[in-house]
Protein backbone atom coordinates (compact mmCIF):
# COMPACT_ATOMS: atom_id res chain seq x y z
CA UNK A 1 0.00 0.00 0.00
CA UNK A 2 1.23 3.20 -0.37
CA UNK A 3 -0.20 6.55 0.42
CA UNK A 4 1.28 9.91 -0.73
CA UNK A 5 0.49 13.17 0.85
CA UNK A 6 2.22 16.13 0.61
CA UNK A 7 2.63 19.16 3.12
CA UNK A 8 4.05 22.52 2.85
CA UNK A 9 3.97 24.99 5.83
CA UNK A 10 2.17 27.67 4.13
CA UNK A 11 -1.26 28.43 6.43
CA UNK A 12 -2.31 26.72 9.14
CA UNK A 13 -5.17 28.63 9.18
CA UNK A 14 -4.65 29.58 12.99
CA UNK A 15 -2.35 31.65 13.18
CA UNK A 16 -2.35 33.47 10.15
CA UNK A 17 -4.51 35.73 8.42
CA UNK A 18 -4.04 34.27 4.33
CA UNK A 19 -5.80 38.51 3.40
CA UNK A 20 -2.81 40.19 5.31
CA UNK A 21 -0.12 40.70 2.45
CA UNK A 22 3.50 39.90 3.65
CA UNK A 23 4.43 43.71 3.96
CA UNK A 24 1.47 44.04 6.17
CA UNK A 25 3.58 41.15 8.57
CA UNK A 26 6.55 42.30 8.74
CA UNK A 27 7.58 43.79 11.83
CA UNK A 28 7.91 47.68 12.66
CA UNK A 29 10.85 49.58 12.88
CA UNK A 30 13.08 48.86 15.96
CA UNK A 31 16.11 49.62 17.60
CA UNK A 32 19.08 47.36 16.98
CA UNK A 33 22.17 47.21 19.37
CA UNK A 34 25.16 47.70 18.17
CA UNK A 35 27.30 44.77 17.87
CA UNK A 36 30.86 44.78 17.93
CA UNK A 37 32.13 41.84 16.92
CA UNK A 38 30.67 40.22 13.58
CA UNK A 39 27.24 37.89 14.44
CA UNK A 40 23.85 38.17 13.73
CA UNK A 41 21.32 39.00 16.42
CA UNK A 42 18.75 36.05 17.11
CA UNK A 43 15.94 37.05 15.10
CA UNK A 44 18.07 37.83 12.05
CA UNK A 45 19.48 34.52 12.47
CA UNK A 46 15.79 33.52 12.43
CA UNK A 47 15.48 35.68 9.06
CA UNK A 48 18.10 33.78 7.49
CA UNK A 49 17.06 30.40 8.09
CA UNK A 50 13.83 31.09 6.84
CA UNK A 51 15.51 31.35 3.36
CA UNK A 52 17.33 28.21 3.98
CA UNK A 53 15.36 25.33 2.26
CA UNK A 54 13.50 22.95 5.23
CA UNK A 55 15.92 19.88 3.97
CA UNK A 56 18.99 21.78 5.65
CA UNK A 57 17.23 21.68 8.58
CA UNK A 58 18.61 18.78 10.86
CA UNK A 59 22.01 19.71 10.27
CA UNK A 60 21.49 23.15 10.75
CA UNK A 61 19.81 22.04 14.74
CA UNK A 62 23.29 20.72 15.28
CA UNK A 63 25.05 24.03 15.20
CA UNK A 64 24.23 25.62 18.54
CA UNK A 65 21.63 25.62 20.99
CA UNK A 66 20.58 28.99 19.51
CA UNK A 67 20.07 27.47 16.20
CA UNK A 68 17.49 24.56 17.87
CA UNK A 69 16.03 27.08 19.58
CA UNK A 70 15.07 28.50 16.28
CA UNK A 71 14.51 25.40 14.22
CA UNK A 72 13.41 22.81 16.85
CA UNK A 73 10.99 21.96 19.52
CA UNK A 74 12.06 22.38 22.94
CA UNK A 75 14.03 19.52 24.19
CA UNK A 76 13.14 16.71 26.77
CA UNK A 77 9.40 17.29 25.28
CA UNK A 78 7.39 14.06 24.67
CA UNK A 79 6.51 13.48 21.33
CA UNK A 80 2.90 13.35 21.46
CA UNK A 81 1.51 16.52 22.39
CA UNK A 82 -1.60 17.11 24.16
CA UNK A 83 -3.27 19.99 21.50
CA UNK A 84 -4.84 21.61 24.24
CA UNK A 85 -2.24 22.71 26.34
CA UNK A 86 -0.33 25.71 24.51
CA UNK A 87 3.62 25.39 24.18
CA UNK A 88 6.04 27.93 22.62
CA UNK A 89 6.99 26.71 19.09
CA UNK A 90 9.76 28.15 17.08
CA UNK A 91 8.72 31.07 15.01
CA UNK A 92 10.64 30.28 12.15
CA UNK A 93 7.71 28.01 10.05
CA UNK A 94 6.13 31.52 10.84
CA UNK A 95 8.26 33.68 8.89
CA UNK A 96 8.85 31.29 6.63
CA UNK A 97 5.29 32.11 5.54
CA UNK A 98 5.60 35.35 5.77
CA UNK A 99 8.56 36.04 3.50
CA UNK A 100 6.79 33.36 0.67
CA UNK A 101 9.58 30.75 1.48
CA UNK A 102 7.54 27.47 2.14
CA UNK A 103 7.72 24.57 0.28
CA UNK A 104 6.21 21.23 -0.36
CA UNK A 105 7.87 18.02 1.27
CA UNK A 106 6.36 14.52 0.23
CA UNK A 107 5.52 12.00 2.91
CA UNK A 108 4.46 8.55 2.03
CA UNK A 109 2.15 5.91 4.09
CA UNK A 110 4.36 3.05 2.67
CA UNK A 111 3.71 -0.70 4.48
CA UNK A 112 3.20 -4.26 3.17
CA UNK A 113 1.34 -6.72 4.29
CA UNK A 114 4.60 -9.16 4.75
CA UNK A 115 6.02 -6.50 7.21
CA UNK A 116 3.33 -5.25 9.14
CA UNK A 117 1.96 -1.77 9.43
CA UNK A 118 2.54 0.80 7.36
CA UNK A 119 4.96 3.34 8.82
CA UNK A 120 5.57 7.38 7.68
CA UNK A 121 8.59 8.12 5.23
CA UNK A 122 9.54 11.27 4.17
CA UNK A 123 11.12 12.01 0.71
CA UNK A 124 14.19 13.78 1.85
CA UNK A 125 16.31 16.10 -0.40
CA UNK A 126 19.57 15.36 0.98
CA UNK A 127 21.81 18.49 0.38
CA UNK A 128 25.38 17.75 -1.37
CA UNK A 129 28.03 19.72 0.60
CA UNK A 130 28.90 22.87 -0.94
CA UNK A 131 26.57 22.97 -4.03
CA UNK A 132 23.50 24.84 -2.92
CA UNK A 133 21.06 24.10 -4.93
CA UNK A 134 21.51 20.45 -5.71
CA UNK A 135 19.99 17.61 -3.65
CA UNK A 136 19.61 14.06 -3.83
CA UNK A 137 16.26 12.65 -3.09
CA UNK A 138 15.85 9.68 -0.58
CA UNK A 139 12.97 8.23 0.97
CA UNK A 140 13.35 7.98 5.10
CA UNK A 141 11.74 6.37 7.30
CA UNK A 142 10.37 8.99 10.10
CA UNK A 143 10.77 6.43 13.62
CA UNK A 144 9.20 8.90 15.52
CA UNK A 145 5.73 8.85 14.25
CA UNK A 146 3.65 5.12 15.09
CA UNK A 147 2.90 3.12 12.39
CA UNK A 148 -0.88 4.11 10.62
CA UNK A 149 -3.68 1.86 9.92
CA UNK A 150 -4.44 0.46 6.76
CA UNK A 151 -6.79 2.34 4.58
CA UNK A 152 -7.03 5.31 6.66
CA UNK A 153 -8.12 8.63 4.88
CA UNK A 154 -5.68 11.41 4.63
CA UNK A 155 -5.75 15.11 4.10
CA UNK A 156 -3.09 17.87 4.33
CA UNK A 157 -3.65 21.16 5.46
CA UNK A 158 -0.77 23.61 5.46
CA UNK A 159 2.25 21.15 7.54
CA UNK A 160 -0.16 19.11 9.48
CA UNK A 161 -1.66 15.75 8.32
CA UNK A 162 -4.80 14.03 9.10
CA UNK A 163 -5.11 10.68 9.16
CA UNK A 164 -8.99 9.13 9.84
CA UNK A 165 -10.07 5.49 10.29
CA UNK A 166 -8.20 2.73 8.89
CA UNK A 167 -8.20 -0.94 9.57
CA UNK A 168 -5.78 -2.09 12.68
CA UNK A 169 -6.01 -5.91 12.85
CA UNK A 170 -8.21 -6.13 10.42
CA UNK A 171 -11.06 -3.88 12.40
CA UNK A 172 -12.17 -0.33 10.93
CA UNK A 173 -11.26 2.59 13.20
CA UNK A 174 -12.49 5.83 14.79
CA UNK A 175 -9.41 7.50 15.56
CA UNK A 176 -8.38 10.32 14.31
CA UNK A 177 -4.53 11.81 14.13
CA UNK A 178 -3.15 14.76 13.38
CA UNK A 179 0.41 14.73 12.31
CA UNK A 180 2.99 17.93 12.95
CA UNK A 181 5.31 17.67 9.70
CA UNK A 182 7.63 20.30 10.82
CA UNK A 183 8.52 19.13 14.24
CA UNK A 184 7.05 14.85 13.13
CA UNK A 185 5.02 15.05 16.19
CA UNK A 186 1.43 13.75 16.60
CA UNK A 187 -1.60 13.86 18.65
CA UNK A 188 -4.59 12.85 18.62
CA UNK A 189 -8.12 14.76 17.75
CA UNK A 190 -11.80 13.46 18.43
CA UNK A 191 -12.78 10.28 16.88
CA UNK A 192 -14.94 9.97 14.20
CA UNK A 193 -18.40 8.91 14.89
CA UNK A 194 -18.66 5.64 12.45
CA UNK A 195 -15.45 3.53 12.37
CA UNK A 196 -14.34 3.46 8.69
CA UNK A 197 -11.50 1.88 6.49
CA UNK A 198 -10.77 3.04 2.74
CA UNK A 199 -13.22 6.30 3.13
CA UNK A 200 -13.24 9.13 0.96
CA UNK A 201 -12.34 12.78 2.62
CA UNK A 202 -11.96 15.99 1.45
CA UNK A 203 -11.97 19.56 2.79
CA UNK A 204 -14.02 21.74 1.64
CA UNK A 205 -14.43 25.75 3.11
CA UNK A 206 -12.81 24.63 6.33
CA UNK A 207 -14.12 21.47 7.26
CA UNK A 208 -12.77 18.15 6.57
CA UNK A 209 -15.68 15.73 5.18
CA UNK A 210 -15.42 11.76 5.42
CA UNK A 211 -17.46 9.82 3.24
CA UNK A 212 -18.12 5.88 3.51
CA UNK A 213 -16.06 3.31 4.49
CA UNK A 214 -18.70 1.57 6.41
CA UNK A 215 -22.17 0.09 5.99
CA UNK A 216 -24.56 2.40 4.50
CA UNK A 217 -26.62 3.87 7.52
CA UNK A 218 -28.38 7.23 6.71
CA UNK A 219 -27.56 9.46 9.84
CA UNK A 220 -23.20 8.34 9.80
CA UNK A 221 -22.10 7.58 6.14
CA UNK A 222 -20.92 11.14 5.67
CA UNK A 223 -19.77 13.32 8.80
CA UNK A 224 -17.93 16.52 8.67
CA UNK A 225 -14.93 17.70 10.72
CA UNK A 226 -15.21 21.45 12.23
CA UNK A 227 -11.74 22.69 11.60
CA UNK A 228 -12.46 25.36 13.79
CA UNK A 229 -14.57 23.94 16.78
CA UNK A 230 -12.57 21.00 16.59
CA UNK A 231 -15.73 18.67 16.56
CA UNK A 232 -17.41 16.61 14.12
CA UNK A 233 -20.98 16.62 12.63
CA UNK A 234 -23.29 14.32 10.87
CA UNK A 235 -24.84 15.12 7.84
CA UNK A 236 -27.91 14.07 6.00
CA UNK A 237 -28.19 14.03 1.84
CA UNK A 238 -30.11 13.66 -0.21
CA UNK A 239 -30.73 11.72 -2.64
CA UNK A 240 -29.38 8.79 -0.58
CA UNK A 241 -26.83 6.43 -2.40
CA UNK A 242 -27.43 2.97 -3.08
CA UNK A 243 -25.42 -0.28 -3.80
CA UNK A 244 -22.37 1.92 -3.08
CA UNK A 245 -19.36 -0.38 -2.49
CA UNK A 246 -18.18 0.44 1.48
CA UNK A 247 -14.74 1.10 0.54
CA UNK A 248 -12.82 3.44 -2.12
CA UNK A 249 -9.87 3.24 -4.41
CA UNK A 250 -8.80 6.78 -4.78
CA UNK A 251 -11.08 10.53 -4.21
CA UNK A 252 -10.14 13.94 -5.11
CA UNK A 253 -11.59 17.15 -4.62
CA UNK A 254 -11.97 19.69 -7.29
CA UNK A 255 -14.72 22.90 -8.08
CA UNK A 256 -15.59 22.36 -4.22
CA UNK A 257 -16.91 18.99 -4.93
CA UNK A 258 -15.32 15.48 -3.40
CA UNK A 259 -15.26 13.36 -6.77
CA UNK A 260 -14.79 9.52 -5.28
CA UNK A 261 -13.45 6.36 -7.40
CA UNK A 262 -15.10 3.38 -6.38
CA UNK A 263 -14.78 -0.26 -7.27
CA UNK A 264 -16.67 -0.25 -10.03
CA UNK A 265 -18.01 3.21 -10.61
CA UNK A 266 -17.16 6.60 -9.70
CA UNK A 267 -19.07 9.81 -7.52
CA UNK A 268 -19.37 13.27 -6.42
CA UNK A 269 -20.58 14.75 -3.47
CA UNK A 270 -21.13 18.34 -3.10
CA UNK A 271 -21.56 19.61 0.44
CA UNK A 272 -24.38 22.08 0.64
CA UNK A 273 -25.30 23.55 3.75
CA UNK A 274 -27.19 20.95 6.27
CA UNK A 275 -26.73 18.49 3.48
CA UNK A 276 -25.05 17.66 0.77
CA UNK A 277 -25.91 15.76 -2.65
CA UNK A 278 -24.30 12.33 -3.88
CA UNK A 279 -24.47 11.72 -7.18
CA UNK A 280 -23.13 8.47 -9.42
CA UNK A 281 -22.09 9.79 -12.31
CA UNK A 282 -22.86 7.04 -14.96
CA UNK A 283 -20.27 5.11 -16.75
CA UNK A 284 -19.98 7.02 -20.13
CA UNK A 285 -20.44 10.24 -18.54
CA UNK A 286 -17.24 12.11 -18.57
CA UNK A 287 -15.57 8.76 -18.92
CA UNK A 288 -14.49 8.77 -15.62
CA UNK A 289 -14.93 5.40 -14.81
CA UNK A 290 -12.60 4.25 -17.17
CA UNK A 291 -10.24 6.73 -17.34
CA UNK A 292 -9.35 7.34 -13.91
CA UNK A 293 -7.16 5.65 -12.37
CA UNK A 294 -6.19 5.51 -8.40
CA UNK A 295 -2.25 6.57 -9.66
CA UNK A 296 -3.56 10.33 -9.94
CA UNK A 297 -3.51 13.47 -8.23
CA UNK A 298 -5.27 17.19 -8.43
CA UNK A 299 -2.48 20.18 -9.74
CA UNK A 300 -4.29 23.33 -10.54
CA UNK A 301 -8.12 22.13 -10.02
CA UNK A 302 -7.25 19.79 -12.47
CA UNK A 303 -7.02 15.59 -12.30
CA UNK A 304 -4.00 14.47 -13.87
CA UNK A 305 -3.89 10.18 -13.97
CA UNK A 306 -2.09 7.57 -15.59
CA UNK A 307 -3.33 6.83 -19.00
CA UNK A 308 -4.90 3.19 -18.99
CA UNK A 309 -4.08 2.66 -22.50
CA UNK A 310 -0.55 4.04 -22.66
CA UNK A 311 1.30 1.80 -25.34
CA UNK A 312 -1.77 0.06 -25.94
CA UNK A 313 -1.49 -0.58 -29.53
CA UNK A 314 -3.99 1.07 -31.64
CA UNK A 315 -5.98 2.82 -28.83
CA UNK A 316 -6.84 6.42 -28.75
CA UNK A 317 -3.93 8.36 -26.83
CA UNK A 318 -1.89 5.16 -26.49
CA UNK A 319 1.47 7.45 -26.86
CA UNK A 320 0.87 9.68 -24.18
CA UNK A 321 1.04 8.28 -20.54
CA UNK A 322 -0.47 10.84 -18.54
CA UNK A 323 -3.92 12.09 -19.34
CA UNK A 324 -5.42 15.63 -17.68
CA UNK A 325 -9.29 15.64 -16.80
CA UNK A 326 -10.89 19.43 -16.57
CA UNK A 327 -13.97 19.44 -14.16
CA UNK A 328 -14.82 22.99 -15.78
CA UNK A 329 -15.20 21.70 -19.21
CA UNK A 330 -15.87 17.86 -18.67
CA UNK A 331 -13.26 17.15 -20.93
CA UNK A 332 -10.19 14.96 -20.85
CA UNK A 333 -7.21 15.09 -22.95
CA UNK A 334 -3.23 14.10 -23.06
CA UNK A 335 -0.55 15.52 -21.37
CA UNK A 336 1.12 17.01 -24.20
CA UNK A 337 5.31 17.54 -23.82
CA UNK A 338 6.05 14.94 -21.42
CA UNK A 339 9.16 13.35 -22.12
CA UNK A 340 11.22 10.98 -20.32
CA UNK A 341 8.47 8.82 -18.48
CA UNK A 342 9.88 6.14 -16.93
CA UNK A 343 8.59 2.61 -18.77
CA UNK A 344 9.09 0.21 -16.25
CA UNK A 345 6.79 1.59 -13.53
CA UNK A 346 4.25 -0.69 -12.40
CA UNK A 347 1.30 1.63 -13.34
CA UNK A 348 -1.42 -0.01 -10.63
CA UNK A 349 0.87 0.14 -7.64
CA UNK A 350 2.23 3.72 -7.97
CA UNK A 351 0.86 7.14 -6.97
CA UNK A 352 1.94 10.53 -8.47
CA UNK A 353 2.13 13.88 -6.57
CA UNK A 354 2.37 17.01 -7.41
CA UNK A 355 5.59 19.00 -7.27
CA UNK A 356 5.53 22.44 -6.96
CA UNK A 357 8.74 23.18 -7.45
CA UNK A 358 8.26 22.98 -11.53
CA UNK A 359 5.38 24.71 -11.11
CA UNK A 360 3.62 23.47 -14.22
CA UNK A 361 4.56 20.49 -14.02
CA UNK A 362 4.64 17.14 -11.79
CA UNK A 363 7.27 15.01 -11.00
CA UNK A 364 5.77 11.47 -10.36
CA UNK A 365 6.69 8.68 -7.31
CA UNK A 366 7.09 5.88 -7.96
CA UNK A 367 6.17 3.67 -5.11
CA UNK A 368 5.54 0.00 -4.90
CA UNK A 369 4.78 -2.27 -1.87
CA UNK B 1 7.59 67.77 -9.55
CA UNK B 2 9.86 69.64 -7.82
CA UNK B 3 13.15 67.29 -6.06
CA UNK B 4 12.92 67.38 -2.07
CA UNK B 5 16.57 66.28 -0.88
CA UNK B 6 16.54 64.62 2.67
CA UNK B 7 19.76 64.90 4.58
CA UNK B 8 20.70 61.79 6.68
CA UNK B 9 23.35 61.37 9.42
CA UNK B 10 25.38 58.61 10.54
CA UNK B 11 26.20 57.30 13.64
CA UNK B 12 29.91 58.32 12.90
CA UNK B 13 28.96 62.29 12.16
CA UNK B 14 29.00 61.26 7.89
CA UNK B 15 26.19 63.28 6.39
CA UNK B 16 24.62 62.04 2.82
CA UNK B 17 22.29 63.97 0.93
CA UNK B 18 19.87 62.02 -1.13
CA UNK B 19 16.66 62.87 -3.21
CA UNK B 20 13.68 61.91 -1.18
CA UNK B 21 12.63 59.02 -3.61
CA UNK B 22 15.74 58.00 -3.01
CA UNK B 23 15.53 57.69 1.01
CA UNK B 24 11.51 56.68 0.82
CA UNK B 25 12.91 53.18 0.03
CA UNK B 26 13.18 52.82 4.01
CA UNK B 27 10.03 52.13 5.63
CA UNK B 28 11.53 54.10 8.63
CA UNK B 29 12.73 57.49 7.55
CA UNK B 30 9.21 58.79 7.11
CA UNK B 31 8.38 57.83 10.62
CA UNK B 32 11.56 59.87 12.02
CA UNK B 33 10.95 63.35 9.47
CA UNK B 34 7.54 63.07 11.37
CA UNK B 35 8.89 63.10 14.77
CA UNK B 36 11.62 65.36 13.89
CA UNK B 37 9.85 67.77 11.41
CA UNK B 38 11.65 70.85 12.68
CA UNK B 39 15.56 69.81 11.89
CA UNK B 40 16.69 69.24 8.47
CA UNK B 41 18.82 66.20 9.19
CA UNK B 42 18.02 62.81 10.05
CA UNK B 43 20.18 61.11 12.52
CA UNK B 44 20.73 57.54 12.18
CA UNK B 45 22.54 56.44 15.14
CA UNK B 46 22.49 52.78 14.46
CA UNK B 47 24.25 52.81 11.05
CA UNK B 48 27.67 53.47 10.31
CA UNK B 49 29.21 56.20 7.45
CA UNK B 50 30.84 53.30 5.45
CA UNK B 51 26.84 51.11 5.63
CA UNK B 52 24.37 53.85 5.14
CA UNK B 53 27.06 54.53 1.83
CA UNK B 54 25.64 50.79 0.61
CA UNK B 55 22.53 51.52 1.79
CA UNK B 56 22.39 54.16 -0.46
CA UNK B 57 23.64 53.11 -3.29
CA UNK B 58 21.43 50.00 -3.61
CA UNK B 59 18.62 52.56 -2.90
CA UNK B 60 19.89 54.91 -6.13
CA UNK B 61 19.87 51.86 -7.94
CA UNK B 62 16.37 50.93 -7.28
CA UNK B 63 14.61 53.97 -7.32
CA UNK B 64 14.16 54.18 -10.80
CA UNK B 65 12.55 51.09 -11.07
CA UNK B 66 10.38 51.58 -8.33
CA UNK B 67 8.90 54.63 -9.89
CA UNK B 68 9.15 54.52 -13.53
CA UNK B 69 5.86 53.83 -15.32
CA UNK B 70 4.20 52.77 -12.39
CA UNK B 71 6.61 49.56 -11.77
CA UNK B 72 6.32 48.86 -15.70
CA UNK B 73 9.85 48.15 -16.14
CA UNK B 74 10.88 46.16 -18.85
CA UNK B 75 11.70 42.32 -18.24
CA UNK B 76 15.41 43.41 -19.58
CA UNK B 77 16.12 46.18 -16.60
CA UNK B 78 14.78 44.03 -14.22
CA UNK B 79 17.19 41.54 -15.21
CA UNK B 80 20.09 44.09 -15.09
CA UNK B 81 18.92 44.99 -12.08
CA UNK B 82 19.33 41.41 -10.43
CA UNK B 83 22.72 40.90 -11.78
CA UNK B 84 23.47 44.23 -10.23
CA UNK B 85 22.30 43.06 -7.18
CA UNK B 86 24.13 39.64 -7.67
CA UNK B 87 27.49 41.73 -8.37
CA UNK B 88 26.91 43.85 -5.26
CA UNK B 89 26.57 41.68 -2.81
CA UNK B 90 29.64 39.81 -4.01
CA UNK B 91 31.67 42.20 -3.54
CA UNK B 92 31.17 42.63 0.09
CA UNK B 93 32.82 41.18 2.75
CA UNK B 94 31.62 39.11 5.46
CA UNK B 95 31.35 42.31 8.52
CA UNK B 96 29.58 44.83 5.57
CA UNK B 97 27.00 42.13 4.93
CA UNK B 98 26.19 41.53 8.42
CA UNK B 99 26.15 45.13 9.04
CA UNK B 100 24.00 45.71 6.16
CA UNK B 101 21.74 43.30 7.25
CA UNK B 102 21.02 45.07 10.41
CA UNK B 103 20.56 48.76 8.90
CA UNK B 104 18.44 46.98 5.99
CA UNK B 105 16.40 45.66 9.27
CA UNK B 106 16.99 48.61 11.10
CA UNK B 107 15.96 51.19 8.28
CA UNK B 108 13.00 48.69 7.22
CA UNK B 109 13.93 48.76 3.39
CA UNK B 110 12.55 45.53 2.54
CA UNK B 111 14.12 44.49 -1.12
CA UNK B 112 17.67 44.61 1.19
CA UNK B 113 16.87 43.00 3.77
CA UNK B 114 15.59 40.06 1.58
CA UNK B 115 18.40 40.24 -0.58
CA UNK B 116 20.88 40.26 2.04
CA UNK B 117 19.14 37.51 3.98
CA UNK B 118 18.83 35.49 0.87
CA UNK B 119 22.71 36.12 0.27
CA UNK B 120 23.49 35.16 3.50
CA UNK B 121 21.38 31.79 3.30
CA UNK B 122 23.01 31.02 -0.05
CA UNK B 123 26.22 31.58 0.52
CA UNK B 124 26.57 31.00 4.45
CA UNK B 125 24.45 28.55 5.67
CA UNK B 126 22.93 26.45 2.22
CA UNK B 127 25.20 23.09 1.96
CA UNK B 128 27.71 23.77 4.32
CA UNK B 129 28.96 21.59 6.96
CA UNK B 130 27.85 22.50 10.77
CA UNK B 131 31.80 23.48 11.44
CA UNK B 132 32.09 25.59 8.19
CA UNK B 133 29.14 27.47 9.60
CA UNK B 134 29.77 27.82 12.86
CA UNK B 135 33.27 29.41 11.34
CA UNK B 136 31.44 31.87 9.22
CA UNK B 137 29.22 33.00 11.29
CA UNK B 138 30.65 33.44 14.41
CA UNK B 139 28.98 30.94 16.63
CA UNK B 140 30.66 28.88 19.17
CA UNK B 141 29.39 25.35 20.02
CA UNK B 142 27.93 25.35 22.97
CA UNK B 143 26.52 21.52 23.07
CA UNK B 144 28.35 18.68 25.02
CA UNK B 145 28.48 15.55 23.23
CA UNK B 146 25.68 13.99 24.47
CA UNK B 147 23.00 17.21 24.11
CA UNK B 148 24.61 17.06 20.07
CA UNK B 149 23.78 13.19 19.74
CA UNK B 150 20.17 13.60 21.86
CA UNK B 151 19.99 16.90 18.86
CA UNK B 152 21.10 14.49 16.71
CA UNK B 153 18.43 11.84 17.34
CA UNK B 154 15.65 13.79 17.09
CA UNK B 155 16.14 14.03 13.42
CA UNK B 156 17.03 10.62 12.78
CA UNK B 157 15.94 9.65 9.40
CA UNK B 158 18.38 12.87 7.65
CA UNK B 159 21.22 11.09 8.97
CA UNK B 160 21.09 7.88 8.22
Amino acid sequence: MAVISETSDNSNGNDRDPNKKPQQLRKKPKKVQKKVSVSLPDDLTEECLAYVGRCHYPNLSLISKTFHRLISLPKDRPISLPKDRPVSLPTLYKTRSIVGRTEPVMYACIGSLLFGSPSWYILHRVPYKNMPNTVSLRLRKIESLPPMPWGSAVVTIGYEMYVMGGCVSKKPTKTVMLIDCRFHTYSFLPSMRVARCHAATGVIDGKIYVLGGCEMRKMNWVESFDLKEKIWNRYEWSPQPKNVSSGFATYAVMEKRIYVLGETRCYTYEPRGEEGAWKSLLPTQFHMNSLWKKCSCVIDGMLFTINPMWMHELALWSEHPVLVYDPRSNNWRPLFGLQGFPANMLLWESTMVKDFYEAEWLRNCYLTP
Amino acid sequence: MSKKNIVLKSSNGIIFEVEEAVALQSETIPYMIEDDCANDTIPLANVTGDILALVIEYCKKHVVVADGDGGGSSSSSQEDLKNWDAQFMNDLDQSKIFNLLLAADFLNIKTLFDLTCQFVADTMIKGKSVEEVRRTLNIEKDYTSEEEAKARQENEWAFK
